[in-house]
């Protein structure tokens, strides 16, 4: 027993040695923890520093809008406000992606994030107006007037808000873990005193409708093109079954999946296919107003290809007649590895409306509609007068730069990015083995747009 | 285990009285060592498959067959290189067919289909997943394709066809929108905006059906009639997002304006 005790004490490393492998995975860990904490807390400062950034930037950004709105309002020389206003506009789009990159809640800035928006495009227009020798209406003087208060008002809280940042050691950074203890402190003092304040202000700035992408009316837009009676989900299913491109011999049925109440209101039905025939799973939105195919879906997987681009085309233009649609004309197709998407617009005494546009989707592999966008024709398709042009076809020739190849001119109307609607010449040209579109007014001969054929990798948009 | 933790440090002195005990504890703490060996092995096989499942497209050269060069054969016919029958087997027509696409994609024209010829077919050759990479010029769609896509695959590659087309519509619908920023990559990196953006979900490899919807979505195609908003009513806590006026349903997610 004594001996064995020697031994024991003399080998006492020897039989503790667990406690020491344990002791130094304790240092190891409290090592590694160590450098895991400074890097978080590097991390975060890097995080933080851009969020000042962003912050200290947004700031600047809304103060030149406010002075160059100032400057604008005081001059009476177009050149120097044209010069002005783009710049309000630039700094107005900057101010607006700064705030975006900030970690504050979305309801919080939708206002402040909307009035910035409308600002830069507001300036936009009017910098425009003035280059096409137009002068600001008093109507657009007094928006400018109210838009540079609520500029005014803006950078003023913000500085008030930049102040109580300082001196109360806010963290943006912590702003992103929402339910913490810690944002929880810091939340108010943005919430409460700061962007609720701007966000209730600025709600009370009068609708500001001009003619940018951006103003009021766009989001107001009505559907011009659906009319019609009221119908049934029952008369819903039964058009859905009708429209649809079923296969013969399979066995469908239509079940309504409930309604959609944007901008056009809807009845969802979804057609099934009996089981194990085809693996078609097709959804069609109908009109509740008159029955019109809105939105068309079969989503099935496509295997194989054995259509090429211009049997894909047939095969939209014969469903598009089968089935009762409007008459239209292919103005162009995008063949990707299964499918094909072939757009058709509306046609007046041979003028392109390319406002009333179906794009109609044919899968490649057993040339099957599987999809159809209406929603443009939808929205836009009214009965138009026609302008009689006052600029010929021989004078847009002459207009057109030299370089470009010209390959054809035709008659179009096509819609602005303010959804506005003008009656153009369509020249088709070439420069650089590059295809472009140009736009020329028929009554002044401006130049309204341009646009470039770009190639993707699915195959080249063509027309 | 605490108690046989505890002995450790006592051994010293109460090796006599736990002398049983002790013996009792070696064979734990062999266990335990064992355990944690054993942990380890499977931590670095575990890493090790993750690293060998990802692998590689095989290298096609003359002479190669298999349904990899069924698929470089169709790829190929499809958009015009390769005019004979998608056979499997590797011969002239397709060396020739693959030389010319190498030349006209600026790749050495040595007839090898390799990781770089690969990834201009729009394969990748790290995960098998489909990549689109050509572009018109320095401008092309593709970078809109692959940012929807993966938001989608982030947000809701559980959601059927449609509402997967309907996340990307919503994006889309935001950029146009005055409330929100105006680009697609500024929308979806708005901080606070997407959770599949906080949780690093967005950076998972965007799955095919991802990629469809996002090019129908950029099509045109917009199963959300002009929201800007969704959520899942199970999930979501915010009264907020709760007052916006509903559109539409569309699997887990409520769409609104």
């Amino acid at each position: 027993m004594r001996l064995n005790d020697l031994s024991l004490k003399d080998h006492w490393l020897k039989r503790n040695w667990p406690a020491f492998v344990l002791t130094i995975i304790l240092l190891g860990t409290f090592v590694w923890g160590l450098t895991q904490y400074r890097a978080k807390t590097q991390l975060n400062t890097f995080v933080e520093n851009s969020y000042q950034r962003s912050f200290y930037e947004m700031i600047q950004n809304i103060e030149n809008v406010e002075v160059l709105l100032a400057k604008g309002l005081v001059s009476n020389s177009p050149r120097q406000s044209i010069v002005l206003f783009s710049n309000v506009w630039r700094e107005a789009y900057s101010a607006q992606e700064k705030l975006s990159q900030l970690p504050i809640a979305h309801e919080l800035i939708e206002r402040t994030s909307k009035f910035l928006n409308q600002i830069g495009d507001f300036s936009f227009t009017l910098a425009r107006q003035l280059a096409d020798k137009q002068d600001l209406s008093a109507e657009q003087r007094n928006s400018l007037q109210s838009l540079q208060k609520e500029a005014d008002f803006l950078s003023t809280e913000l500085h008030a808000l930049r102040n109580s940042i300082g001196t109360n050691q806010f963290a943006w950074a912590d702003m992103r873990q929402t339910g913490t203890a810690k944002f929880r402190e810091v939340a108010p003092q943005l919430s409460e005193v700061s962007f609720q304040k701007i966000n209730t202000q600025i709600e009370g700035t009068p609708t500001l409708i001009y003619d940018g992408p951006f103003s009021d009316h766009i989001s107001q837009m009505k559907p011009l093109g659906v009319t019609g009676e009221a119908i049934s989900a029952e008369e819903a299913a039964r058009i859905a079954m009708e429209k649809a491109d079923l296969l013969p011999n399979v066995h469908y049925t239509p079940t309504q999946m409930g309604t959609g109440e944007g901008t056009i209101p809807v009845y969802r039905i979804q057609i099934t296919p009996a089981q194990g025939q085809t693996k078609d799973q097709i959804i069609m939105d109908i009109s509740q107003t008159g029955g019109h195919v809105v939105t068309y879906l079969n989503s099935r997987p496509v295997e194989g290809v054995s259509l090429n681009g211009v049997q894909a085309q047939e095969k939209a233009i014969n469903y598009l007649k089968k089935k009762g649609f409007p008459e239209l004309k292919v103005t162009y197709a995008q063949v990707d590895d299964s499918s094909a998407t072939i757009a058709f617009a509306g046609v007046l005494d041979g003028v392109i409306l390319y406002p009333d546009q179906i794009k109609v989707k044919v899968a490649l592999d057993n040339g099957q509609i599987i999809g159809v966008d209406a929603l443009g024709y939808l929205m836009s398709h009214h009965p138009r007068q026609l302008d009689k042009p006052r600029v010929s076809e021989d004078e847009v020739r002459t207009q057109v730069a030299d370089h470009l190849n010209i390959e054809h001119i035709r008659q179009a109307i096509i819609p602005l990015e303010t959804r506005r609607e003008v009656q153009c010449w369509e020249v088709k040209g070439n420069w650089q083995e590059e295809e472009f579109y140009l736009y020329y007014n028929v009554l002044d001969g401006n130049e309204e747009k341009i646009l470039k054929v770009i190639k993707t990798p699915q195959g080249p948009l063509t027309v | 285990m605490f108690h046989s933790l505890r002995k450790i440090f006592l051994t010293g002195k109460s090796a006599r009285q736990t002398d049983q005990l002790t013996r009792r504890f070696r064979l734990t703490q062999r266990q335990i060592i064992l355990g944690v060996l054993t942990l380890l092995l499977i931590c670095g096989l575990q890493a090790y498959r993750a690293e060998m499942a990802v692998g590689q497209r095989a290298t096609l050269y003359w002479g190669s067959t298999g349904s990899d060069v069924r698929l470089l054969q169709s790829k190929l016919s499809n958009w015009g290189y390769y005019k004979g029958n998608i056979d499997g087997v590797f011969g002239p027509d397709t060396a020739r067919a693959v030389r010319e696409f190498q030349r006209k994609n600026g790749l050495v024209a040595d007839g090898i289909v390799g990781p770089a010829t690969w990834a201009a077919l729009g394969y990748s050759t790290t995960s098998g997943v489909q990549t689109v990479s050509v572009s018109s010029k320095g401008v092309s769609q593709s970078d809109d394709v692959e940012l929807l896509a993966r938001a989608i695959t982030g947000e809701a590659r559980g959601e059927s066809y449609i509402g997967q087309v309907a996340v990307a519509a919503v994006i889309l619908n935001r950029v146009e929108d005055p409330r929100f920023p105006n680009t697609i990559a500024g929308v979806i990196y708005q901080p606070g905006a997407f959770t599949a953006v906080a949780d690093g979900q967005i950076n998972l490899q965007p799955t095919e059906s991802a990629r469809r919807a996002a090019i129908d979505a950029l099509n045109g195609w917009d199963p959300t009639y002009g929201s800007v908003y969704y959520y899942n009513p199970a999930k979501a806590t915010s009264a907020w997002i709760w007052s916006r006026p509903r559109t539409i349903t569309i699997g887990r997610h409520v769409f609104a304006n």
